[in-house]
């Protein structure tokens, strides 16, 4: 009804990050020197934490794989995995307790969405959860000095009831601070695209006049704020700090031979804002745009590692859809939604299989482009985790015990099938997390549903 | 009295009004006629009036500062100033939209510093692409008269034009060392210019409306005035939404808008210019939320294009060519319509692509709020239903002044489906049932419900797919308040309120100052609004008085 407060919510994201740079860090130092022996990052900690959310759980007999810890044989599902087997921690048995609602009274679809980067339960239906995810926990230092305190991408996003605007359904990252608003992620890839990379894309010498004129600019601002009255003065250093984020996207200097702007493909035919036409009950479908799926994925994928190649940010989130799922795969010969598949008309492990299938042998691709990057003597994967999550764990009966959850990159001992004691919640994963960034909290999220760090990661 | 605090009585929709009432405080009898001297800012000898005890409006002087915050320049300014100054034509998409310019929360200001810095750099590059034509921009030969010469020349030129007001201090020191900087950078004359040209584009003395203020003489605690640049500002901005011309320059410059005569000399002659035309066309497609119209998925892009030149063609006629009053837009018996709406509309005999003036089928649609452009649902989910709430709403917030910004958020409004056979206003009253829906919904769905009578894209049915429509209603807490049966009546009931002319006048202020109506206002406004009854809602009329308050003419002491 209100447009308006869409945009403010975006611009005030905007600002948080912007603002959390400065103070964050300090907060990480201060626990620094009050707790060393905890929170002395190893050596080899990460420097860079990408989340990749994909809907709908997987088909858990086809998922799981066999044999032993170290010693195992990729399922149907994972196979496509197979070469970057090393890089991988799978990670099965966890419970995604706060977001299940037959353990507390929160929405089967929303609760496992919102719950799974923030550990926390939702209050009532049709709500936001009231907490950061750990994204947002880890940007303001991970980010320190970069252009963007974190990135959100989403590859045909508000599918069904959401209709192309934040949901509970449809959102997996929530501000760092309160009000813990649920950050809209970027679905434009071309916009996108052209926010990360103008300005590296181009000339050395044009963006060396580029930061004249900017400074040029931001003096004139800076002077003319310190005249006026204190409101004032407000008003126009809100504006220059605007001035001084393009002057930092100016600045960013690519890192090395590393970074290369990925190609920007066409992709008129997908439309963006596709879920903005969608119906409740996925009736209305935008073929063309979900033809483009595998394309705009692939870009926005590459726009991801890029952007932490050329140090624009070091947190992203990637998701695939959201938890409705009410996009079709025509690049799969699936006519119906994924949604169709999952429950609406039956639940049909066959098509779903291919499905998850596809989405692996997409994190592979992921994955490898990481691996592919060299920042000096390491690849960009060495120095990255990546968390690979879903709402739940079954697409039927929305159960959310025995989650099918990967981990890859750098800080952990990968190359390993972890199974979590039974009923484990996964808020201990969000604590362990934070524990490999030199974050030495113990618990995280609700409190219901965390007893501590997961053992046996690194 | 004020219209939203009764309409909203006893409800939790939104924030009341910060208005103080208007009984009691003020006098029937307030000095309304615009364009006088008698209570003006100058004696004549040079001292200045100010807000006196004699006006008739009661407040203590000393509350009735008017704030003077900051203002950022309307994405429509914008565009109007570099093409009054500049020549540059910006295409209609060079600027994101954005809301009121004094709500920051709805302004996307990283959006805004990113189009503002494009066009800056686009129009710097393309004016100085060579030797040539740096030099016919900056009306200089360089080879002859020697680069810093030329520099110096130019800064003095064209920083004034643009920031609008006379160089100060430090520009000339400042612009030449932004040219020194470019001219290195770039190797040339040209490139020199260029940088000056880009960051003067960019600089917040163009971007905002830069008031430091003067004090009176003698002085008076609190209050002040602009400085005459800064008024010839105020001027041009609210009359044509543009910079200063050159005899309003020169006027500032000659210190000759000082008196309220002057003033509204001035303002007369804006008036009769036809960029004025540009301000109460946006004013109006704002106030009716039509400048969306090509996006929206209920209509064609050509419907979307017919209707939007029809309101425009329709208020320039009635503001400008006719008497220009307010119960006229919204109830004029005619539009301009092309064969397209002609046909929509019902009306037989119109052809082609020309729009014509023609007399609307006197049961059906009458005035503004029955157009196409207001009508086309604005819904980009289910676009072949009507949506009563949203018509409702546009009139409540703006012809009624109700105060909509704290409902629930968009994932509270939830949206259950419609059973079969419901209509829906039937639908409307199952879905709003729960008492946090009512203290909204109560007040701005029999509004909307009052336009049912025309489907989701503003053609007139009998039934709604077969069943019966029931568009009767009451509007509760207005002078007029009272019961309708559809649309006609009930903007029979609003073209004749004298509260709906309170909330119009209330809007044009917020405009024409570019900030809310505030307490310290009460003056201003009730000499407004008498000033605008007396006219019998002349925008024209109110267009000059708005340029005569205390509003306008006076500002927070240095």
């Amino acid at each position: 009804m209100k447009p308006a407060a869409k945009l403010r919510l975006t611009r005030r994201s905007v600002l948080k990050g912007a603002g959390g740079i400065a103070i964050a860090l300090p907060w990480l130092e201060a626990m620094t020197r009050r707790r060393p022996a905890q929170a002395a990052a190893p050596p080899n900690a990460p420097k860079r934490f990408l989340a990749v959310y994909t809907p709908g759980g997987t088909v858990p007999e086809k998922w799981t794989p066999t044999g032993s810890e170290t010693d195992f044989t990729l399922s149907p599902i994972l196979a496509p995995l197979e070469a970057v087997k090393s890089h991988l921690l799978v990670l099965s048995g966890l419970h995604l307790k706060c977001g299940d609602q037959s353990v507390f009274n929160v929405e089967q679809l929303q609760g496992g969405m919102m719950g799974w980067l923030t550990g926390q339960v939702q209050s009532g239906s049709g709500n936001f959860v009231k907490g950061p995810s750990i994204d947002q926990v880890l940007a303001p230092g991970l980010s320190r000095g970069k252009p963007f305190p974190s990135l959100q991408m989403a590859v045909r996003w508000g599918t069904g009831r959401a209709h192309g605007q934040l949901h509970p359904l449809d959102c997996g990252a929530f501000e760092g601070a309160a009000p813990f608003s649920p950050i809209p992620p970027r679905l434009d890839p071309v916009a996108t695209w052209k926010t990360l990379f103008n300005d590296i894309a181009r000339p050395a010498t044009e963006r060396a006049w580029d930061a004249s004129i900017l400074d040029a600019v931001d003096r004139r601002y800076a002077k003319l704020a310190q005249r006026l009255g204190a409101a004032d003065r407000q008003r126009l250093e809100a504006h220059l700090e605007r001035i001084r984020e393009l002057e930092r996207r100016v600045a960013a200097t690519a890192g090395g031979r590393a970074c290369a702007p990925p190609p920007l493909i066409d992709t008129s035919d997908y439309n963006p804002k596709a879920g903005l036409n969608s119906a409740d009950d996925g009736s209305i479908t935008d073929l063309a745009t979900d033809a483009a799926i595998p394309k705009v994925g692939k870009l926005m994928m590459d726009m991801t590692v890029m952007a932490l190649a050329c140090d624009l940010t070091a947190v992203g989130l990637l998701q695939w859809s959201d938890s409705e799922a009410k996009y079709t795969c025509p690049w799969l010969d699936l006519s119906q939604t994924h949604y169709f598949y999952e429950n609406g008309g039956g639940y049909r492990p066959a098509e779903l299989e291919r499905i998850y299938t596809w989405y692996s042998s997409q994190h592979a691709y992921l994955l490898q482009q990481l691996a592919g990057v060299d920042v000096g003597g390491r690849s960009l994967l060495d120095e990255t985790v990546v968390f690979f999550g879903t709402e739940l764990q079954h697409p039927a009966t929305h159960a959310k015990k025995n989650m099918p959850f990967l981990l890859a990159g750098g800080g952990l001992r990968t190359g390993r099938w972890v199974k979590a004691a039974a009923d484990t919640p996964h808020n201990n994963l969000l604590v362990s997390l934070l524990n490999l960034f030199g974050d030495p909290r113990t618990t995280f999220g609700d409190a219901r549903c965390c007893t501590g760090p997961l053992p046996n990661l690194v | 009295m004020l219209v939203i605090a009764s309409v909203l009585a006893g409800a939790a929709c939104g924030k009341r009004s910060a208005l103080p009432p208007r009984d009691g405080a003020v006098s029937p009898d307030t000095n309304g006629a615009v364009g006088g001297n008698d209570a003006g800012v100058s004696d004549g000898d040079g001292a200045d009036a100010g807000i006196g005890p004699g006006a008739a409006c009661t407040p203590e002087a000393g509350a009735r500062v008017p704030p003077a915050p900051l203002r950022r320049l309307s994405s429509f300014a914008y565009a109007n100033t570099v093409r009054d100054v500049l020549g540059l034509s910006l295409p209609a998409n060079a600027l994101p939209p954005a809301g009121d310019p004094w709500d920051d929360g709805a302004v996307p200001l990283t959006a805004l510093t990113d189009a503002f810095h494009g066009i800056a750099h686009d129009f710097a590059l393309g004016s100085t692409k060579d030797a040539a034509s740096a030099d016919a921009f900056t009306r200089c030969d360089a080879g002859a008269l020697g680069e810093a010469t030329c520099a110096q020349r130019f800064i003095a030129a064209f920083i004034p034009r643009l920031f609008r007001r006379p160089l100060d201090g430090d520009d000339a020191a400042d612009f030449a060392a932004v040219f020194a900087k470019g001219r290195d950078l770039g190797g040339s004359y040209a490139s020199g210019v260029r940088a000056v040209i880009e960051v003067a584009l960019q600089s917040p003395e163009l971007l905002y409306m830069i008031e430091f203020g003067e004090a009176l003489a003698p002085p008076q605690a609190g209050l002040g005035r602009p400085r005459p640049h800064e008024m010839a500002t105020r001027l041009s901005y609210l009359l044509w939404g543009s910079a200063p011309d050159d005899a309003l320059t020169e006027a500032a410059a000659q210190d000759r808008l000082r008196t309220k005569d002057q003033i509204a000399a001035q303002a007369r002659r804006l008036l009769a210019d036809p960029r004025a035309h540009d301000v109460t066309r946006d004013f109006y497609t704002r106030l009716l939320r039509i400048g969306d119209l090509e996006d929206r998925r209920s209509i064609s892009l050509a419907t979307a294009r017919s209707a939007a030149e029809e309101t425009t063609r329709f208020v320039d006629h009635v503001v400008w060519t006719e008497g220009g009053d307010l119960g006229t837009l919204l109830a004029a018996p005619f539009t301009f319509a092309d064969e397209s709406l002609a046909q929509l509309y019902g009306i037989p005999g119109v052809t082609g692509a020309g729009f014509e003036r023609v007399s609307l089928p006197a049961q059906q649609r009458r005035g503004l709020l029955t157009q196409v452009s207001t009508l086309a649902s604005r819904s980009l989910t289910s676009v072949d239903v009507t949506h009563p709430s949203e018509r409702g709403a546009l009139i409540f917030e703006q012809f009624l002044c109700g105060d909509l910004t704290q409902t629930p958020s968009a994932e509270q409004h939830t949206k259950p489906a419609r059973n079969a056979g419901e209509t829906p206003r039937d639908w409307l009253a199952r879905v709003t049932a729960p008492a946090m829906c009512r203290s909204c919904h109560q007040a701005i769905d029999p509004l909307g419900v009052a336009f049912e009578h025309y489907g989701y894209y503003g053609v007139w049915r009998d039934t709604d797919g077969g069943l019966a429509l029931d568009a009767r209603g009451t509007i509760a807490g207005i002078d007029t308040a009272g019961s309708f049966d559809g649309a006609l009546q009930l903007i029979d009931r609003l073209a004749s309120s004298r509260d709906v002319r309170t909330c119009h006048v209330r809007k044009w202020m917020e405009t024409a100052y570019g900030r809310p109506v505030v307490a310290a206002d009460v003056c201003s406004q009730a000499e407004l609004e008498q000033g605008f009854a007396s006219s019998g809602g002349n925008i024209r009329d109110l267009l000059l008085g708005l340029t005569q308050t205390e509003a306008f003419l006076y500002r927070p002491a240095p």
